[in-house]
């Protein structure tokens, strides 16, 4: 609690603000130097409980409760002496002469300051000795002068500001004397005078002291007093990362976060997930809240990490409830850079370096697949065809993976200035991301700009405003990933990552006439039919690019009318717009019929299009605070606001797809294609357009009270009532409390002896939040206006031709949120010396109500299925974070940080008429059958496929074991597992599930001297995953590669034990089915990060006229321990967005990339 | 901005910045802007109102005259899906066609074979189809009352809405028995899981009782209504039906009298040629035609019978179709039933052949030409019309209802009438009862060839004749010479999923 400042010294406003601020930031090692106008009274009665304290902390806490003042000098004590006291309720003198006696110091009380001297100091006081006149210029480290800085000579009233040149002048200074040198933000400086008359001092910025402060939405709250689950990631743990998006940092380091990297494209952003997967048919997707703005996870990936702050995670409901409908997922709220006073400082932050892809799959060699070819003629009983009799040298060894993967550069830069110019203070910053992909023709380039300004208009009213602007363009390619043969989105096969693979290696990149090497092409023709495109070529001929603009502004107002009250107001808004433009050249166009190639090109099938979308939002809130100490003991905090949201968003597409662009202009080819054949839509004879309009509104009142008893025992309750324009009238409004308690059992008398324990609370929570993540008007029934319906002729008597009015979807008035409740129990707990520090978390997460399509009885007439509320589902996990100080000297530090979580999920209620949901996996190929089903009584995402046996080795296996589908010796054995003695979907059986049992990370940082060493890993054990992008390379057909590991296993005339089917030139049996070899446990540990840093020391800098000067190397998935036959055991080709439930698939998905950096940064 | 409350915002913004307002000499600048946070609250009508803005909710139609009739427009059109199974019940699961053999994991197999499982498409799509025409109808019924609509035209419309509900029902209950019966707009979506199975005698007293309010229909049209009202249910349409009903439920005398009426002022005629019945452009080319489902040769609105009706891999059949599978081959007719079409009779010549090769065979398919469109240039998207009700059947129903009611002479006019437009004599006198019903069933499958009429037609005439007739002809079928029909056979299964989804009220017909 602040005191109350009636007369201020020195007389000046600028500088109270900057002494409150002081106080508010426990600068301790300056005097307090205040007059009071009141009288004291010297029969003051006041309490006093400290164990284990600094002398001045207990002074602080008797000036906190008293009018006295204590005027002393540092060296008359021993700071290493703690103090223990414990007074209730006694007098004044009474405590004072104990606390002296303990600090073997003397008092004197004269007025209302309390001089304290060091016992032998029989001299009397300073005050009175002989004095003269000391001046001198304060800067701040970048040389510039720095005006109100406090200089006062230590133990005495007497000080003075420096002016806006940063001189000062201070009379009457006794020789021996100290001055201190103060100002908010910067480290205090003690100087003695020992006779000199001009001192000059350079402020360095401060940097520690500030006890940990959480954001707890709508306000902060320190981490001591905390009584929900909140997790902070700070600036300084991610700086020197080679991260392209705040999300990779957060990976293995902090507990019941997932940041999956699940599509590995460059600008892409991790898959975030918040004590595990909270929905099946809605979002997962936390709330991201960007200094107050409500944001997508768009506008979440498009924050360059370097400018952010920090990061806070919001856990549990009842840290979330504030969001009420929103935060059933968790929040994420991320603050970004603010300004910091003093003259301007620069930054310059660079980062360069190199990426190449983390492992390539082992597949067959030209020798080997022409071993495999003619090994499946002579399987088959064919002739060998002469275009195989021929010696292998004869034909091209392509691996297709060095053809598409390359060594790329990634490139972060980022300049920012920050400081104060008379009322305003301003952070600005500039950044440049360039990231070209590790998949050729791939990349993403971001510039970027974010900036904050605050300005006091008066000591009562702060005014500001907070910017983020970017500009991301970027290439990436549709068909990169999909299954098999199936159609990318300009018509032409998908699946380019996984046809690296099995993409044969005797097809050249270029033939010798310099035209691409493609399946029935050529002297191919007769021996591929299969409409594959040549890796290479779909990559460069597939031109697809996105420009994005992503622009959030807020402005705010912050009104002080009295100590503890204030009022809060702020208006954002936020645009993201898009341009994608796409084509295909003809030297693709059409694929396959007929064969483009640059000595074909075929321009009347290029197919291109353009879409523009915009997504705009604005939030209007206001909220009420109210903080103040009553009575010393209780602290109470309350909160009321109220905030409205809009959001809307459109698009228009104008596309043309193949055949729409008419022959006429192709008759010079090379001529049309400059002037014609741009790449968009307008030369295209035929353009279809479409859009899309939808928004989604928003209005919330809300609350808080936090209350706490000598900062003891915590109370927090809050509500939050939330109207969503996404339900009908009748459920829009939803109710979501919370209430929430911490007891700081360290603080209790029976605990001060207990010296190994610093710090020790009980947390428990228990919240109510919501999820609305589906689309904007589920609950709405629409029509169909288009249809026409003719009576019959008009001449025969009927009406002719009248447009129809259909219902097309139901109405369902009683659709409402799901429903998150969850009740938590955790611990922090610092002990030895602060060197142990353990938050430990246990939750239930209960799901209810959750959002899926359940069959509705035809006879509605209408619809066969209703968005509805019909399942149960809790997730129920433990969290742990530990984070050791091992090794702290003067010149060595080792600090460690360990995450582990572990989640388990039950789908406890699937209201359909079979309890089950089933998913397929990225492919509806028959025999694939659903291999992802959501059982009730299971945890979700359970994985089903065919067991597989071996191989048929004999007729009479072949004759006594059921068979699927005409399986011949050689073929897969499949276990007949409902013992039908048939083989069909009904045999799939549970395979594994796709959430991890737990994961894990372990953050080691080494620092030596200048030196500094962080390596982080991160791990997950548990989870398996369907590679349906194998399916093809387990063909072992003559179309197509196949992985050595299959090769290897493959079944062979004469022996036995193999469960992969025979070379043929044909698929036969069920060897392409979902079977359990495309099933693979996706555990990893993976060395995530290792950075090297070595800061120049401060000698050297000051030599270069820098303020700091930092060099480092990094390698970003330096290396992944698994079993997993792909790139990346992270890989989810569906992401389990909503609406699209199937998780835990990988149809060959862009790889990870292994980046090596090198970085610097410089202060000046 | 204007979502932000535009007069609050705007009464803010000219406290703040307008200096010259005298209120601002008094009232604390920063109180205004406290103010603003409040005045948000005060204006949040409709803010949370956001209805789709690509669709169109159906809250706000339903309201004038054009919406109601879009409403009806769509009552009819959804007869399509009604009737476009109508040829699988009725002529694939008798005696009058088979279904290509390269079709065989088609759904029409189980018909082809008689042999039709709770979990066949035709039975759930059949289902829903009557169910959304019931849906419409009966979205119709209940918001008109209160509409901007005539309270004329109120009458009229909710007339022809109740045809088309009597219509599904009747569908309905031919084909399942006793189903679950909707009277109106269903608000509640809890009532579709808890409506049971109404019995039979309830939905034919609600057919009865729909058709009998629809059936002054013509009386209440406007001269200008009346102008346009072929294609739609006039009086005629909705007595023709009620007739039919009538028979169905063997209340032969209120058939007698119904139909009676219809012949005798009607003033409704027999094509004189068959073929013109036909015409896929235009269905109300004759006096004859009652009600025609209209399919135009665009996208939409076309017709799948040309291409279902034609043989598989038959070509040159449609001269502006190139592609060589102008058919699908679903109803294929059977080569033993040609024989009763005797030479004269017009009717033959509504069939024609195609011979198809089929490796190393030349195999000779019937089709009919019924639903021939010779224009169409592609055969899935042809004009061909399905014919609901005409007047030949009016006569050969009356005829039914006079033999029934034991008058078996007096029906010898109207059989011969449509005997002698086929261009045959008239049958031999003083034939029995049974005869007679024999001879009717007989023209009717010639009359009604490929128009949905068969099976309902012997089922009528009671389970023992129906499987006497067709258990008789298995032996000779194309496909299914080993095939039988049992008593339960008599109605088709519920829909599996259906059952599955209200196990506790809606219980299987008895055999499945």
């Amino acid at each position: 609690m602040e005191k109350k400042f009636k007369k201020p010294f020195p007389p000046n406003r600028e500088v109270k603000k900057n002494w409150r601020k002081m106080k508010l930031t426990l600068v301790f090692t300056l005097l307090v130097l205040v007059t009071f106008g009141k009288s004291y009274s010297q029969g003051t009665n006041l309490s006093l409980n400290f164990k284990n304290a600094d002398i001045r902390e207990v002074l602080q806490s008797i000036e906190d409760q008293t009018n006295y003042i204590f005027l002393y000098k540092d060296e008359i004590f021993d700071f290493s002496k703690k103090f223990s006291v414990d007074f209730e309720n006694k007098n004044f003198e009474e405590i004072l002469n104990a606390i002296c006696r303990q600090a073997n110091v003397d008092y004197e009380i004269r007025n209302r300051q309390v001089i304290l001297k060091a016992k032998s100091d029989r001299t009397g006081n300073e005050f009175a000795m002989e004095s003269k006149t000391v001046s001198g210029k304060v800067a701040d480290s970048s040389g510039a002068p720095l005006p109100g800085v406090t200089v006062v000579v230590k133990g005495t009233t007497n000080g003075i500001i420096t002016d806006v040149d940063g001189k000062y002048t201070l009379n009457k200074v006794p020789g021996n004397a100290t001055l201190v040198f103060s100002f908010v933000g910067m480290k205090s400086q003690e100087i003695t005078v020992t006779g000199r008359t001009t001192i000059d001092v350079v402020m360095q910025e401060e940097t520690v002291g500030i006890e940990e402060v959480v954001a707890i939405g709508y306000g902060t709250e320190s981490k001591k007093k905390l009584t929900t689950s909140v997790a902070k990631f700070k600036a300084d743990q991610m700086e020197e990362l080679p991260i392209t998006n705040i999300a990779d940092a957060f990976s293995g380091q902090i507990s019941g976060v997932l940041a999956e990297n699940g599509v590995g494209t460059p600008g892409s952003s991790p898959v975030i997930r918040i004590r595990g997967y909270g929905s099946i048919n809605a979002g997962s997707e936390p709330l991201y809240v960007i200094d107050g703005m409500m944001a997508n996870s768009e506008q979440f990936a498009a924050l360059n990490p370097k400018s952010i702050e920090s990061v806070d995670i919001l856990k549990d409901a009842a840290a979330g409830a504030i969001y009420g409908s929103r935060a059933g997922n968790g929040v994420i709220l991320v603050t970004t850079k603010k300004g910091k006073s003093g003259e301007a400082r620069f930054s310059f932050n660079a980062t360069y370096g190199v990426q190449e892809v983390t492992n390539k799959v082992d597949v067959l060699d030209r020798d080997q697949w022409l071993s495999l070819v003619r090994e499946a003629y002579s399987n088959d009983g064919i002739d060998l065809p002469d275009f195989y009799n021929r010696d292998n040298s004869e034909f091209a060894n392509t691996n297709w993976q060095d053809e598409i993967f390359r060594t790329s550069p990634y490139q972060n830069y980022q300049l920012s200035a920050t400081g104060s110019s008379g009322k305003v203070q301003y952070y600005i910053a500039a950044n440049y991301l360039d990231n070209e992909g590790i998949v050729l023709t791939t990349y993403s380039k971001n510039f970027s700009s974010n900036g904050n300004f605050d300005v006091k208009l008066n000591p009562k009213l702060t005014v500001g405003l907070t910017y983020n602007a970017s500009h991301t363009k970027e290439r990436v390619n549709e068909s990169m990933s999909g299954f098999g043969h199936g159609s990318g989105g300009y018509g032409i096969s998908g699946g380019i990552i996984q046809q690296a693979l099995w993409f044969a290696p005797i097809i050249p990149v270029y033939t010798d006439n310099g035209d691409y090497g493609q399946y029935m092409q050529g002297e191919f023709a007769n021996y591929f039919t299969k409409g594959y495109a040549n890796p290479v070529c779909n990559l460069k001929e597939t031109h697809d690019t996105y420009s994005k603009n992503n622009i959030m502004g807020r402005l705010y107002l912050n009104y002080e009318p009295l100590d503890g009250l204030s009022f809060n107001t702020s208006l954002s808004g936020t645009a993201y717009s898009y341009y994608r433009e796409w084509y295909v050249s003809p030297y693709l166009a059409g694929n396959n019929s007929p064969y483009a190639n640059f000595s074909n090109p075929v321009y009347e099938k290029i197919n291109s299009g353009q879409t523009n979308g915009m997504t705009s939002s604005y939030t209007a809130d206001a909220y009420i605070e109210y903080k103040r100490r009553i009575a010393d003991d209780h602290q109470i905090d309350v909160i009321a606001g109220y905030s409205r949201q809009y959001t809307g968003s459109r698009s228009t597409t104008a596309k043309s797809s193949a055949n729409d662009r008419g022959t006429s202009n192709a008759l010079d080819p090379i001529d049309a294609y400059d002037n014609y054949y741009q790449p968009n839509i307008y030369g295209a004879a035929l353009v279809l357009g479409s859009g899309s309009y939808d928004e989604n509104a928003f209005e919330s009142v809300f609350s808080r009270i936090n209350y706490s008893y000598k900062d003891k025992y915590m109370f927090m309750a809050s509500i939050r009532r939330d109207g969503s324009s996404k339900f009908a009238p009748d459920e829009r409004w939803g109710f979501f409390p919370a209430v929430s308690g911490a007891w700081r059992i360290s603080e209790e008398s029976f605990m001060k002896d207990v010296k190994w324990v610093n710090e020790l609370k009980l947390r428990t929570s228990y919240g109510v939040s919501g999820n609305d993540q589906f689309g904007n008007y589920a609950w709405q029934g629409t029509v169909d206006y288009s249809g026409l319906y003719t009576y019959g002729t008009t001449d025969s008597g009927s009406s002719g031709t009248g447009k129809t009015l259909v219902p097309s979807t139901i109405e369902n008035r009683h659709l409402k949120w799901e429903t998150n409740t969850q009740i938590n129990i955790g611990t922090d707990a610092s002990l030895f010396d602060n060197r142990v520090n353990l938050t430990a978390d246990y939750f239930i997460k209960k799901t209810k109500d959750m959002l899926l399509y359940r069959s509705l009885p035809l006879e509605n007439g209408i619809t066969s299925s209703l968005f509805d509320n019909i399942g149960n589902m809790t997730n129920k996990g433990i969290e742990l974070d530990l984070n050791t100080i091992n090794i702290k000297s003067n010149n060595f530090s080792w600090t460690t940080n360990l995450t582990f979580t572990k989640i388990k999920n039950k789908v406890s209620d699937v209201f359909t008429s079979t309890g089950e949901i089933q998913y397929k996996a990225g492919t509806s190929a028959s025999g694939f059958g659903s291999a992802i089903r959501i059982i009730e009584g299971h945890p979700m995402f359970e994985i089903y496929s065919y067991k597989v046996l071996g191989t048929f080795e004999t007729q009479e296996q072949l004759d006594s074991y059921p068979r699927a589908n005409n399986a011949l010796i050689g073929d897969v054995m499949i276990e007949d597992y409902n013992k039908d003695k048939q083989i069909n979907t009904d045999d799939l059986q549970p395979m594994g599930h796709v959430l991890p049992d737990f994961t894990y990370g372990l953050t080691n940082t080494f620092k030596f001297k200048n030196i500094d060493l962080t390596v982080v890993i991160d791990g997950s054990h548990g989870a398996s995953k369907v590679v349906s992008c194998l399916r093809q390379a387990a063909l072992m057909r003559t179309a197509e590669n196949t992985l050595q590991s299959f090769y290897d296993d493959r079944y062979r005339q004469g022996e036995t034990g193999h469960h992969m089917a025979y070379a043929s030139t044909k698929a036969t049996g069920a060897r392409h089915w979902n079977m359990s070899y495309f099933i693979y446990d996706a555990s990893y540990t993976r060395i995530k990060n290792v950075v090297l840093g070595y800061n120049l020391p401060e000698r050297l800098c000051n030599k270069l006229l820098v303020n700091g000067l930092r060099f480092s190397v990094g390698v970003q998935n330096l290396h992944t321990f698994t079993d997993y036959p792909l790139y990346n055991p992270q890989a989810n080709s569906y992401n389990g967005e909503a609406g699209t439930a199937q998780f835990g698939v990988d149809v060959g998905e862009y790889p990870l990339s292994r980046i090596y950096t090198i970085g610097v940064n410089l202060t000046f | 901005m204007n979502i932000l409350c535009p007069e609050s915002i705007q009464l803010v913004l000219t406290l703040l910045f307008n200096s010259k307002n005298t209120v601002m000499k008094y009232i604390n600048r920063y109180l205004i802007i406290i103010l603003l946070v409040f005045v948000f609250t005060g204006c949040n009508d409709n803010f949370l109102d956001r209805t789709d803005p690509e669709t169109l909710s159906y809250d706000k139609f339903y309201t004038t005259e054009d919406d109601f009739q879009a409403a009806l427009n769509a009552c009819y059109s959804s007869l399509k899906d009604q009737v476009e199974n109508l040829l699988t019940f009725n002529d694939e699961m008798t005696d009058n066609v088979f279904l290509h053999r390269y079709n065989a994991t088609s759904d029409l197999y189980y018909f082809d074979q008689c042999n039709v499982p709770t979990s066949s498409s035709t039975i759930k799509d059949f289902w829903g189809a009557c169910y959304s025409s019931i849906a419409y109808a009966n979205l119709v019924i209940t918001r008109i009352t209160g509409s901007e609509v005539s309270e004329a035209t109120q009458k009229v419309f909710t007339d022809e809405a109740k045809f088309i509900r009597a219509y599904s029902y009747f569908n309905l209950v031919r084909i399942y028995g006793g189903v679950p019966k909707y009277e109106k707009e269903i608000t509640d979506l809890n009532e579709v899981y808890e409506v049971g199975r109404s019995s039979v005698e309830d939905i034919y007293d609600f057919i009865i009782s729909d058709l009998t309010d629809a059936a002054d229909i013509d009386s209440e049209r406007t001269s200008e209504q009346a102008a346009e009202a072929k294609g739609k249910a006039t009086s005629d349409v909705v007595k023709a039906l009620l007739g039919k009903v009538y028979l169905q439920q063997h209340d032969y005398s209120n058939a007698i009298a119904t139909l009676s009426d219809l012949i005798t002022n009607s003033g409704l005629s027999l094509e004189e040629n068959p073929e013109n019945l036909y015409d896929a452009d235009d269905p109300y080319n004759n006096n004859e035609t009652m009600l025609a489902i209209n399919y135009e040769r665009v996208s939409g609105q076309s017709s799948p019978f040309t291409n279902w009706t034609l043989p598989k891999f038959s070509s040159g059949i449609l001269p502006n179709v190139t592609s060589s599978d102008n058919g699908d081959g679903e109803y294929n007719i059977e080569p033993s039933i040609l024989a009763k079409f005797s030479l004269q009779d017009k009717r033959r010549s509504l069939i024609d052949s195609a011979d198809i090769t089929v490796g190393a065979d030349v195999i000779r398919y019937y089709y009919t030409k019924k639903y021939l469109d010779l224009e169409t240039t592609s055969a899935g998207y042809s004009a061909a019309d399905f014919i609901v009700l005409r007047y030949a059947d009016v006569l050969l129903m009356y005829a039914d209802a006079l033999n029934q009611n034991d008058q078996t002479s007096g029906a010898y006019t109207y059989i011969n009438e449509v005997r002698s437009r086929a261009g045959l004599g008239p049958l031999p006198t003083g034939y029995t009862k049974d005869q007679m019903n024999d001879a009717l069933a007989n023209e009717r499958q010639l009359e009604f060839f490929l128009e949905g009429d068969r099976w309902f037609d012997l089922s009528y005439r009671g389970i023992d004749y129906l499987e006497k007739t067709l258990n008789s002809f298995f032996p000779d079928s194309y496909n299914t010479t080993d095939a039988s029909i049992e008593d339960y056979e008599e109605l088709f299964p519920l829909p599996a999923d259906e059952v599955d989804l209200k196990p506790d009220v809606l219980t299987q017909n008895s055999g499945y």
